[in-house]
């Protein structure tokens, strides 16, 4: 669980401001990839961070701004140990009854016509992440993801 | 993003030019595939060999372009990346489309 100690001396998280314009989503995830605050993280790692950021941005982007392409975004990532903290907040409208989707896995098992072409991104966050908390505070979506990641090697 | 063609007797290979298949991309992918697949043969093969990375948003328009083929036709996909191969695995639709090592394998597969 996060604390109030703050005289740790760690470094203070990265923390990013963009908007949430789907064609600026992969230079966002490109530069929180690389940042060295964050490093080493093994191929599986940044390929589950790469899906979960383009999961949740995007849904930033289509669903709490209806996909406006100038909604303020801040997002921030801390590193402790072998666990990612990510945080994101929009001014966007708020999930549906205040909850964060289930993402239910899709049923597959149905005729080619049928198989579902959406639905996937709560679905991936859910599977990829340790935990997921999200509260509407005042005028804000605040979405917390908590991933594991590979151990650092010694 | 672009697509590129290259026709065979009875196969066409669709070459995405792009590093990725996502929210920005998906209507513009979906678009072309619906150009290039109305005219080609029962067999079309996607090669993702550029690609690093697909989203939902481009999972679910790599569905919707396998959904608005022609009948008798089918869609197949060569040279996923390690996480575009995450991706159609965690969501099943791996178990959807066959799944080639590269297009030269793929070519050479029986249908």
């Amino acid at each position: 669980m996060p604390t109030s100690n703050r005289h740790s001396p760690r470094p203070n998280p990265a923390r990013y401001h963009f908007q949430s314009d789907p064609a600026c989503i992969g230079d966002v995830i490109a530069d929180v990839l690389s940042n060295s605050q964050l490093q080493p993280l093994s191929d599986d790692d940044i390929s589950k961070l790469e899906i979960i950021l383009a999961e949740v941005i995007n849904n930033i982007a289509e669903h709490a701004y209806g996909e406006r392409s100038d909604g303020p975004i801040e997002m921030s990532a801390d590193r402790e140990g072998d666990r990612m903290v990510l945080t994101f907040s929009d001014t966007g409208i708020p999930m549906p009854d205040g909850k964060s989707p289930e993402g239910s896995p899709q049923n597959l098992d149905c005729p080619t016509d049928e198989l579902p072409e959406g639905g996937f991104g709560w679905f991936l966050i859910r599977l990829l992440c340790k935990d997921v908390h999200y509260e509407r505070l005042g005028n804000k979506n605040c979405l917390a993801l908590f991933v594991d990641l590979d151990p650092r090697p010694t | 993003m672009e697509l590129r063609k290259t026709e065979y007797p009875d196969t066409l290979v669709i070459t995405v030019e792009a590093p990725r298949i996502d929210a920005a991309a998906a209507i513009r992918f979906k678009d072309l595939m619906r150009e290039y697949c109305a005219s080609a043969p029962a067999r079309i093969i996607l090669d993702l060999a550029q690609v690093d990375f697909v989203d939902s948003s481009g999972l679910g328009a790599i569905v919707a372009s396998m959904k608005q083929l022609s009948e008798g036709q089918v869609l197949e996909l060569a040279t996923l990346s390690p996480t575009v191969e995450k991706v159609f695995r965690l969501t099943r639709m791996d178990t959807v489309f066959r799944i080639h090592e590269d297009a030269g394998s793929a070519l050479q597969a029986r249908h």
